[in-house]
């Protein structure tokens, strides 16, 4: 499959602009990345907003805390394992307990960061958010829902974690982006598809690809990690009694064991679960990658085969 | 309140200190005691806040970077009506808000702390708001950093980045007790020569003896022209006012035995 156009973090960057036009209260926070996550240009329209601390995550966090501290929310931005990893414990310690209004923008999350190599990827970072107690961490599957989804998240005035790829999907939505939310895409009976981020334009693939084996999928865009849709995933659940959860993120700790775990305790269904499995990736085109790790349309659809022919009767 | 009400000051906040540490069997006695003729200077002489509106905007704001001193500055903050005397006997106890370490649970405190390195991060954080956001220069800012914390990467990345904005109305003080956690800070990780240090990081430096009221005011008010950042290294003596807890490495986060305990009380009151 060829990259895909749209990408995402041009979409966050011009989603920030957009919404410093609408809101004149919040600041952006960059450690020295802007032209690469794309808040340079909230930078270039509104300077007086825009703090560049330098290359410096952990000072990044601590002042972004020390902003907020004085009523104003901010936005921080820098690649997802810069952010997640280097100031994990800043964001915990200092964000998190003080339970403060800021959005945490991570770019360049999972592989698809492409020619630069796992230095610069992130297969841990929806893991390592989601175990911070009161941090919500959402996942940008399309450019549309980028405006939505940072305005949901600043109007929490806690602490969210918003995931963004370097990479695109050709997917587009209307529909509506709210914490706790999923977006439900197809409609199906047969398996259910949970996903999120660029590699839905692959589950859609698949989803096509058992469409015309006459399957009916239940594609769920699950943008919001943590919390969950609950109803929906029971939903879908309900209907299928099968399901496959797709992400570009490893196996621990990301969108497939929430699910799973949901599963376990509310509606006990045989999963398969296709992700980065066990590595942090090497340097290749971004659509390359993710066919070296499997996440490609034959896989999905073979692997939903698979679970529909262990279903529980 | 003149100098000497202010050393009196002191000597019952260390009365405080002790009793609420003992009573809570949990807490850092040395750390806190070298610690209270820089807090009890600030608070009593230079802090701009409302005890009956913490949240008051306009407010000069303390960051106890240094948080295991937490029990001097509820002492303070309780001595100054932000919350009852009588919540200090329940510090560290699990239905108080007097955590082991700063949370915004406790009226009067601006940030939670307690790992140590990040508190002057924050403090340029807020520093850098008053300044360029709100634009009110009549905020002021202080932290108080330990001298072993100055191990911490993120200090110097803080450092740099309050000189680069020349945030002027940003104090820091380091309380140098000499001492950390394993041993003395020249034996474990030497921070010296910490003076040469901080103007190579172009932050003006003032030295005084952190005991002495005097000397503290003094370069707290040199700090009102200041034209960056200004760092006040307070030379301190770790369990200062109690003769058998001073400079001695065995009372780092140690509660005294009931005898050991009246025994710094008679010191105290005496003193």
């Amino acid at each position: 499959m060829a990259e895909t156009t749209g990408s995402l973090r041009d979409a966050f960057g011009s989603a920030l602009v957009e919404l410093g036009a609408k809101y004149d209260d919040f600041v952006v926070v960059d450690a020295d990345n802007a032209p690469a996550t794309r808040s340079s240009s909230f930078a270039e329209r509104y300077p007086e907003r825009f703090l560049n601390v330098g290359c410096a995550e952990q000072n990044m966090i601590g002042v972004a805390a020390g902003i907020a501290l004085t009523g104003v929310p901010v936005i921080v931005s820098t690649f997802a394992i810069f952010l997640c990893g280097r100031a994990f414990e800043q964001i915990r310690n200092t964000i998190c307990r003080n339970r403060l209004p800021i959005v945490l923008v991570g770019t360049h999350a999972g592989i698809t960061v492409g020619r630069d190599g796992s230095s610069h990827f992130a297969v841990e970072d929806v893991a390592l958010m989601r175990a911070i107690p009161g941090m919500q961490v959402l996942v940008l599957s399309c450019a549309d829902q980028a405006l939505l989804m940072l305005e949901a998240a600043l109007l929490e005035r806690s602490p969210v974690y918003v995931r963004v790829s370097r990479s695109g999907s050709a997917a587009t939505s209307e529909g509506r982006v709210r914490l706790g939310g999923g977006e439900r895409r197809m409609r199906g009976t047969d398996i259910s598809f949970f996903t999120c981020g660029v590699v839905l334009d692959r589950v859609s693939a698949a989803a096509e690809m058992l469409a015309a084996q006459g399957y009916s999928v239940d594609l769920i865009d699950l943008y919001s990690v943590k919390p969950l849709d609950e109803s929906l995933v029971i939903d879908s659940l309900n209907r299928t009694r099968a399901a496959v959860v797709i992400e570009e993120h490893n196996t621990v700790g990301g969108l497939g064991e929430a699910v799973m775990a949901l599963s376990a305790t509310h509606h006990p269904t045989p999963f398969s679960h296709i992700c980065i499995r066990e590595t942090f990736g090497r340097s290749g085109g971004p659509a390359e990658l993710l066919d070296l790790y499997g996440v490609t349309p034959v896989r999905i659809a073979e692997e939903a085969i698979r679970v529909i022919s262990r279903k529980v009767r | 309140m003149d100098n000497s009400q202010l050393e009196e000051k002191a000597r019952n906040i260390r009365l405080s200190v002790l009793d609420m540490v003992f009573t809570a069997g949990s807490g850092h006695i040395d750390s806190s005691f070298s610690a209270v003729e820089i807090l009890v200077a600030l608070y009593y002489r230079f802090l701009k806040f409302r005890q009956d509106e913490p949240a008051w905007a306009q407010r000069d704001r303390f960051i106890l970077s240094k948080g295991h001193a937490a029990p001097v500055l509820y002492a303070i903050l309780a001595d100054l009506g932000f919350f009852p005397q009588s919540d200090l006997s329940k510090l560290r106890d699990v239905a108080s808000h007097l955590q082991g370490h700063p949370s915004l649970e406790t009226p009067g405190i601006d940030s939670a702390t307690g790992s140590l390195g990040q508190g002057l991060s924050i403090a340029c954080g807020i520093a850098f708001a008053n300044e360029r956001i709100h634009r009110d220069p009549s905020r002021q800012v202080y932290a108080l950093l330990s001298d072993g914390e100055l191990n911490e990467g993120q200090i110097w990345e803080a450092a740099m980045m309050a000189a680069h904005f020349r945030l002027r109305n940003l104090t820091a003080i380091v309380d140098c007790n000499g001492l950390q956690y394993t041993g003395a800070t020249s034996v474990v990780m030497s921070t010296e020569p910490l003076r040469a240090k901080f103007e190579a990081f172009r932050w003006e430096v003032l030295v005084v003896n952190g005991h002495s009221i005097v000397e503290l005011c003094q370069a707290l008010a040199r700090c009102a022209d200041a034209t960056g950042p200004t760092m006040i290294l307070a030379k301190t003596v770790k369990g200062k006012g109690v003769s058998f807890m001073e400079n001695n490495l065995e009372w780092h986060g140690k509660v005294p035995t009931p005898e050991k305990y009246r025994a710094a009380r008679m010191e105290l009151e005496n003193g």
